[in-house]
């Protein structure tokens, strides 16, 4: 397996890395309390993940790099198990139409991951009239509100599939 | 037949709308902020926290 990126945090940015193209990506995390204000057991717990590239490599060739998967993922465990309480959604963009794309991206690197049976990750696809939205939540197998968590993220998409 | 919907059944799927157009709107918000170059701590006046670091 290839070693993750160093990544370093800073309020400006997140926690960036820079990759051997030259590459600069930021992830980072925000506030998800809001979207879970029907469980107030564990809604403040609840934070939403993002991750971006902020430059582009001198060429515009897109290059196979292994290694920001790993980097990636050590960031979330990091995360995760800085407290057995965190929550952690994923929301696959659909600005560029390639949501699709990103949850199987996503899926992949967690599926890959030596280290996913310390977690539950759930997935759902949440439909409304106009477009569909893939969202995940992973959280430690320790947290005390497992069975709360997914019945409060079921209970959003089964809402929407409600007539 | 008539058929009875459960009690705010409704209210429950607008409610779970506007919970999923705020995730997508702050979400869009996000990445036109960061692809920008805008700064992390600089959300707060677009209504987006930034969650504690590590």
């Amino acid at each position: 397996m290839q070693e993750p990126y160093n990544y370093t945090y800073t309020q400006d940015q997140g926690y960036t890395f820079t990759t051997d193209y030259s590459i600069d990506y930021t992830a980072y995390f925000t506030d998800g309390s809001d979207y879970f204000s029907d469980f107030p057991e564990f809604k403040d717990n609840v934070v939403s993940f993002g991750f971006a590239r902020i430059n582009s490599a001198t060429n515009n060739k897109k290059q196979q790099d292994d290694r920001i998967q790993y980097t990636v993922t050590s960031i979330l465990e990091n995360y995760l198990n800085s407290d057995p309480k965190v929550i952690i959604l994923f929301i696959c963009d659909t600005k560029d139409r390639q949501h699709q794309a990103r949850k199987i991206l996503f899926d992949k690197w967690y599926s890959s991951d030596n280290n996913k049976g310390s977690y539950y990750k759930i997935d759902e696809d949440v439909c409304t009239e106009e477009d569909c939205t893939y969202c995940s939540v992973i959280f430690h197998r320790d947290n005390p509100n497992e069975s709360l968590i997914a019945q409060g993220f079921y209970s959003i998409a089964q809402q929407l599939r409600n007539k | 037949m008539k058929t009875v919907s459960s009690p705010n059944t409704s209210a429950d799927k607008a409610k779970a709308k506007e919970i999923v157009r705020r995730m997508l709107n702050d979400k869009k918000i996000l990445n036109e902020h960061i692809s920008n170059g805008g700064k992390l701590k600089d959300l707060a006046s677009k209504g987006i926290k930034v969650a504690r670091a590590i």
